[in-house]
């Protein structure tokens, strides 16, 4: 790379992603080792591995870092983009003649201009979140272990509450040993979502395999497309809680949304069935 | 009236009793039963269901079983309902009524469609729910495998998650996200892993549907062929048998109950390490011991996989089914044939469990699983039998359990909650087990202080247990806590959670409540209040914080928990086959595991009485022995020999001394001061005492060979600590535990990690071999293996070694510095009272017995007094390196 141009990597707006990114690009240090470590927290992790996925991407390899911390005017001349919140527009698009590749972290590419990129040329990558994929399907496992009602039945079985009689029945036909009343199942019941955002809309992906209708409620429909994806309704809140026989929260933790779900809506849900 | 041929099956015979009035009332009876759990009003459903049948009611049922039944069934049938049954031109032709053909299913290869068309029979298929319900149940126990529900759930709480061993902390949000506060380890993605499906059925393909909505990428091992189109349809790959096995990162069987052992040990040998295996098919189709890793040839990976057990044989609808007890093997090192009497028949009955390493092991004779209710039991049944004895106070079952509920309401009264850490620091009295009780009962935990710390141990002891409480006496012999606490400065900086100070003696810390005054609290507190504490304690949570002896680090705070103690310390009183008759005298110092864990508990759980002596001494052990009629003794090596030298030996009556615990090398002496059934141990702290005991009823020549063979609560494995693999009989290896093992250190993650895998096997750090009549022999800490001129030596062969001279009852063989060879062996070596050795014999001896390297370089002979040892009264190795490197360098120089 000697005497070329540096490559330029600009990095939009700061996130933890983006500063293990940094940190992973950087020489090793104590203190980087401690941050990389960290962030892994509590899964082991190898600094070997991390910093080997960086080779060829440091400033000894001609790589030119910038942190443009939401100041845009910074992307100019940017050879790759990276972000995860705001836009990448045509206005950027065209400030980065030498532009080669747009990454987002985050499966939605709603706020790239991909017409712009395309014109181009130049791909985009929207990078889904394992973060989010583990919230998502720690809700699905939730909504399970209720309906379920698994941490009962596994309590009646260690406690060895339960007739053998019904165990070894004569026809060896065994059914709900420990007589767990009001386990149920998803399959063809209505799951609520509140906050179809990126989390949301893979719970909704995820319930289409356990035969769930969906129905949601944001600040407003989204567009009949995105609906159609999912296979999801809009409902205002009040109407989603009265019809759904699990609701999954999914907001963003802000001001608007504290208390989003209380004592106005409680109790509106049907009984489980 | 219609009538319906119907293939009989457990299920569709419903259809006779919805559909046909001439159905037994046995029958209908026997489905009321089947399905009083989600009907409770059977007849309403059933009446109900009639009215919307409306012309199908009533019918004609006409059972069929084979096809010849069939055919008889089929003869004046408008309907036919089958599952198996083959419908092809033969039967249609014979047929003229038949309008319509339900396929139980959507497999309707059984049915010739064309024939059906070409006849105007009708044929329809269907979704069963019962499928559908047993591949959300299985999907339910991958997601709860993979998640860790067992473990986190309901712990939704900073308190909720230390009691269980986590380490809550937020993260620094300026850096990383915030997510998995909790600091769970080992949690898995399902989206992208791969999931192996053994059998793609009906139900095979419910789970690969939804697996599919998951993200996982799905394999298929079936015998019949599926085509490439269709496999591109469902979304799924195909592969052998060996290849789902190697490839999946979870497997789910899905076979029918004619299969037997389909997954046997070959096939789990294949298996990723690690994977989950869910089994919602017939119980008979997984080999648990395989799956378990007990396979007959030993190289085995144990454990190679965690899973989920349940049947799906035929079900109703939204079945819940429940994981099935897990088989686990008892192999027959653990099992040897000469296994004597009265223990034969535990590993039979009692080797069921979903998750091994959290068994409950031969409890059938005991209710209580949490401590609190264990007191209530025994005093129920033993009301009138002593249980705590001390020189001042003797407190039977009944009045012991009563005093301690008055102090569990005086301990509410001073704020004592559930979960709250308790440090207890006092000497070994019948207020230190009523203390415990008292804190069990309100679902606090019990923090053991050890006596003998001071001032810098005794922070470290209350800042890691996050102790909220302390109840302590003013001094215990030369010790001066009142002053241990003012060296400690401001307590409110020094140690911001504790809250309160309970003293008991005459100097009391400032703001300290005096012991008196908080008896005298609490009489307001309803029994309501104490009741409901008792009955919110789950068996897994923890009762007691032990502190590991600190030789090498700062102690570690081990938590064990109520099911772990009464399980197993019942197992260890069951080897000295204890009963209500027998009093076992605890010398060793209560904040102890040995004496605060198991020996409490193993007395306890069999109704026996303990007696506790104040502080060691030989004498007064001997005393108390034959003043109390003492029938066990929890003994030390050290207080062994001193008793043996003892001169009030000979002047005491302890023919009441039957049975209690020593070490292997001190058996030959134990016997001959007197008790014929004194047992042998392996444990430690961690694994709640003992993991290992002889039985009391062994010949003296067995149960000195080694510790005797594991609990039933417990598996042991000999490693290979680098790679895990399992050693041969008869070879030096790590010793792993599985079972009753702690669930952590507290606040601790880091050595919790090290020290517990993510199969929750416990490396002890221990080497060990199993000898060809199972029994487990302890060979010394491998840290303490020594290495000379580039040989491994073993330093329990060298103490054997020496050991085998008539003079020599101890010897303790250690690796001492060498500029040359990097380590020599050395020995200190005791002799028995009133022999005589010298070095020199001694080397004389090892020379011609053993190997030229296992000879020691360097011996030196003590006095018994002289070995150097750790405040719980075991070896202080690194003390005895030292003074053995000291003495060395004397010699050389001289």
């Amino acid at each position: 790379m000697t005497g070329a141009r540096p490559v330029r990597v600009v990095i939009l707006d700061e996130d933890h992603v983006m500063t293990l990114l940094r940190r992973g690009m950087a020489e090793p240090s104590a203190e980087n080792d401690a941050a990389i470590a960290r962030f892994f927290a509590p899964e082991a992790c190898d600094l070997g591995q991390v910093y080997a996925m960086a080779q060829g991407l440091t400033q000894a390899d001609g790589v030119e870092l910038v942190q443009a911390r939401g100041d845009r005017a910074l992307a100019d001349g940017a050879d790759l983009i990276l972000f995860r919140r705001g836009t990448v527009d045509s206005a950027m698009v065209a400030a980065c003649p030498g532009l080669k590749l747009v990454q987002r972290l985050g499966s939605r590419a709603d706020m790239i201009d991909l017409a712009a990129l395309r014109s181009r040329g130049v791909p985009a990558s929207c990078l889904a979140r394992p973060s989010l994929a583990y919230t998502a399907e720690h809700a699905i496992l939730l909504a399970l272990a209720l309906a379920k009602r698994l941490p009962d039945a596994e309590r009646a079985l260690r406690a060895g509450d339960y007739d053998p009689q019904r165990v070894r029945s004569p026809d060896n036909v065994a059914y709900n040993w420990v007589g767990l009343p009001r386990a149920s199942g998803l399959f063809r019941a209505t799951l609520g979502i509140i906050g179809l955002g990126e989390v949301g809309a893979m719970v909704a992906r995820i319930v289409q395999g356990f035969g769930m209708r969906v129905i949601y409620a944001n600040r407003g429909p989204l567009p009949p497309e995105r609906e159609a994806a999912f296979g999801a309704q809009f409902r205002p809140l009040d109407a989603l809680m009265a019809e759904a026989d699990f609701v999954s929260i999914h907001a963003p933790n802000t001001a608007a949304t504290r208390g989003l779900v209380g004592r106005r809506s409680r109790g509106c849900s049907p009984p489980p069935s | 009236m219609t009538v319906v041929a119907l293939e009989v099956d457990p299920p569709l015979r419903l259809a006779g009793v919805v559909l046909d009035p001439t159905t037994s009332p046995e029958r209908i009876a026997a489905f009321a039963d089947y399905l009083r759990h989600d009907l409770p009003d059977f007849d309403a459903w059933l009446a109900d269901l009639r009215a919307r049948l409306g012309g199908l009611v009533p019918a004609t049922i006409r059972p069929a079983h084979d096809t010849a039944s069939f055919h008889a069934a089929l003869a004046d049938a408008e309907v036919a309902v089958i599952e198996a049954l083959r419908l092809g031109p033969a039967e249609l032709d014979a047929v003229p009524h038949l309008r319509v053909v339900q396929q139980f299913g959507l497999d309707d290869r059984n049915i010739d469609l064309d024939a059906c068309a070409a006849r105007g029979v009708v044929v329809r298929t269907q979704r069963r729910r019962t499928n559908i319900a047993v591949a959300e149940h299985s999907i339910a126990l991958l997601m709860a495998l993979a998640k860790r529900l067992d473990t986190i759930g309901n712990v939704v709480t900073d308190a909720g998650l230390t009691a269980h061993g986590f380490h809550p902390t937020r993260y620094d949000t300026r850096h990383t996200a915030a997510a998995n506060w909790g600091r769970v380890s080992g949690l898995r993605l399902l989206s992208g892993a791969t999931l192996g499906l053994i059998g793609f059925g009906e139900i095979g393909r419910e789970v690969a549907r939804i697996a599919g909505g998951i993200g996982m990428h799905v394999l298929v091992h079936q015998r019949t062929p599926i085509a490439p189109a269709e496999q591109a349809r469902l979304g799924i790959a195909t592969a052998s048998l060996a290849q789902t096995l190697a490839q999946s990162d979870a497997i789910s069987v899905h076979v029918p109950g004619s299969q037997k052992d389909l997954t046997d040990a070959a096939a789990i040998a294949r298996v990723k390490p690690g994977a989950l295996l869910i089994n919602t098919a017939c119980a008979q189709v997984v080999n648990r011991c395989a799956a378990d890793g007990g396979a007959a040839d030993g190289t085995s990976r144990r454990r190679r996989v965690r899973h989920a057990l349940c049947r799906a044989d035929a079900a109703g609808r939204s079945a819940a089914r429940l994981p099935e007890h897990s088989v686990h093997p008892a192999s027959g090192r653990r099992c040897p044939p000469e296994r004597p009497a009265g223990h034969g028949g535990d590993a039979d009955r009692h080797r069921h469990r979903a998750r091994p390493h959290l068994r409950e092991i031969n409890m059938d004779k005991l209710a209580a699983r949490t401590v609190p209710a264990l007191l209530a039991e025994m005093a129920t049944r033993f009301p009138d039998r002593p249980f705590a004895i001390d020189e001042r106070r003797a407190l039977t079952y009944a009045a012991f359990q009563a005093e301690a509920r008055r102090l569990a309401k005086s301990l509410y009264s001073l704020g004592v909650r559930r979960h709250d850490k308790v440090a207890l620091v006092m000497g070994n009295q019948v207020e230190w087990l009523l203390l415990l009780f008292a804190v069990t009962m309100l679902g606090g935990v019990l923090v053991a202080v050890n006596t003998w710390w001071r001032r810098r141990e005794l922070e470290h002891a209350l800042r890691i247990s996050d102790s909220s409480t302390l109840i302590m006496v003013d001094r215990y012999i030369s010790n001066d806590y009142t002053q241990a606490l003012a060296e400690l400065g401001d307590l409110a900086t020094a140690l911001p959670m504790l809250q309160r100070i309970v003293c008991l003696g005459e100097t009391l810390p400032p703001g300290a409540v005096p012991y008196a005054e908080m008896l005298a609290l609490g009489g307001d507190v309803a029994d309501a209040v104490i009741d409901d504490a008792t009955a919110a304690i789950d068996p897994e949570d923890l009762t007691e914080l032990l502190f590991t002896s600190g030789s090498t680090a700062r102690a570690k705070a081990a938590g064990l928990a109520h099911r772990g103690l009464i399980d197993n310390m019942h197992g260890i009183g069951e080897r000295m086959h204890l009963t209500e008759q027998d009093r076992l005298l605890l010398v060793v110092s209560m904040f102890w595991s040995y004496a605060c864990a198991n020996g409490l508990f193993a007395a306890m759980t069999h109704g026996a009485a303990v007696v506790l002596q104040f502080r060691y001494d030989a004498g007064e052990m001997l005393r108390l022995v034959d003043v109390q009629r003492c029938t066990a003794v929890y003994t030390q090596p050290n207080m062994v020999l001193e008793l043996y030298a003892h001169p009030d030996r000979r002047i005491r009556d302890l023919s009441s001394w039957r049975t209690g615990i020593g070490r292997p090398q001190v058996m030959d002496a134990l016997a001959e001061i007197g008790p014929q059934e004194m047992i042998t141990s392996y444990g430690l702290t961690e694994c709640y005492g003992n993991s290992c005991n002889s039985d009391a009823k062994w010949p003296l020549s067995l149960r000195k060979r080694g510790s005797g063979h594991p609990l039933p609560g417990v598996e042991l494995r000999i490693a290979d600590p680098a790679t895990g693999a399992e050693w041969p009989p008869g070879q030096d290896g790590e010793i792993w535990l599985r079972g009753n093992v702690t669930p952590g250190y507290h606040n601790d993650p880091e050595r919790t990690c090290e020290s517990i895998d993510v199969a929750g096997w416990f490396h002890t750090g221990d080497v060990g071999l199993i000898d060809e009549q199972g029994i487990v022999v302890y060979r010394g800490r491998f840290k303490e293996m020594i290495k000379t001129g580039g040989i491994n030596v073993t330093p329990a062969d060298v103490e054997e070694l020496l050991q085998e001279h008539p003079a020599v009852p101890q010897a303790i063989v250690v690796g001492v510095p060498d500029r040359e060879r990097d380590e020599i062996v050395a020995a200190m070596v005791v002799l028995k009272p009133g022999a005589q050795a010298t070095p020199a014999e001694l080397d004389a001896h090892c020379r011609a017995a053993a190997a030229q390297f296992k000879v020691p370089r360097f011996i030196e002979i003590v006095p018994p007094e002289r070995v150097p040892l750790t405040d719980t009264g075991k070896v202080a190795k690194r003390a005895v390196i030292e003074a053995l490197t000291a003495a060395r360098a004397a010699t050389v120089s001289a």
